[in-house]
């Protein structure tokens, strides 16, 4: 005689189940945690060289098999035409192997040939940094004439940098 | 003309091609010229050799007012 499963209609929301059984067949990743923060702050640069912005954040990953997504939100302004900022990425680990990360420069940003320019400018970057001790990150900035440009917040908008520490 | 207007001519004015860096405030008084970093080099990974001691002769907060003064 054959058995026949029946599935439930429905499922009563205000019970407790407690699942002694896995859950098979869902993929996809999992955020396992979240930092994140806002800055007022700006930062003025004529380096032709990366300098640090107030976007510094550090996060530890709990596992070294984890990726890192960052995002970043600011404003920049060129101050004059013909100047653009460039925006970076800054990684240490554990204290040590500082390096800029994602290519030379995530974000060209504010160029005017003629006039000067004020925008919103934003990255996202995917980093596996292959470790648990802990990982620091900072958005920096550089001036690409020599001549000054600006990095932040504008009557009282917010950079921020939120780092997510997800399995894919 | 801004305080950032400003800043950025007189140093100018006193020596092109200088390159610095600073958070905040436009460095007006003393205490925040005193933490502007001025950039010296670049290191291997292209991040900026700085310095909170000014390396421009040229430079001083005292020579710095003086041409703002002017603006």
């Amino acid at each position: 005689m054959a058995f026949t499963l029946l599935k439930p209609t429905g499922i009563d929301l205000s019970q407790t189940f407690a699942f002694t059984g896995s859950v098979t067949g869902v993929d996809g990743g999992k955020v396992l945690q979240i930092k994140n923060l806002h800055s007022t702050a700006t930062t003025a640069t004529s380096s032709s060289s990366y300098t640090a912005t107030a976007l510094d954040l550090s996060i530890t990953p709990t596992s070294s098999s984890s990726k890192i997504l960052v995002w970043m939100s600011t404003n920049t302004d060129n101050e004059a035409a013909g100047r653009q900022a460039e925006i970076g990425l800054w990684r240490e680990i554990g204290g040590a192997n500082n390096t800029v990360i994602g290519g030379n420069s995530m974000v060209m940003a504010s160029y005017g040939v003629g006039s000067r320019i004020v925008t919103g400018s934003s990255f996202v970057y995917m980093d596996s940094p292959a470790t648990t001790s802990v990982v620091r990150y900072r958005v920096v900035i550089k001036s690409n004439t020599s001549n000054q440009v600006l990095f932040g917040a504008y009557m009282g908008s917010n950079s921020t940098i939120i780092l997510q520490e997800v399995t894919v | 003309m801004t305080d950032n207007e400003k800043f950025q001519s007189a140093i100018n004015t006193l020596k092109s091609g200088v390159q610095y860096s600073y958070t905040g405030d436009v460095p007006v008084t003393e205490e925040l010229f005193n933490n502007i970093k001025w950039t010296t080099g670049a290191d291997s990974v292209g991040l900026a050799i700085e310095t909170t001691t000014c390396p421009h002769s040229e430079i001083t907060y005292a020579k710095i007012l003086e041409e703002m003064d002017k603006l």
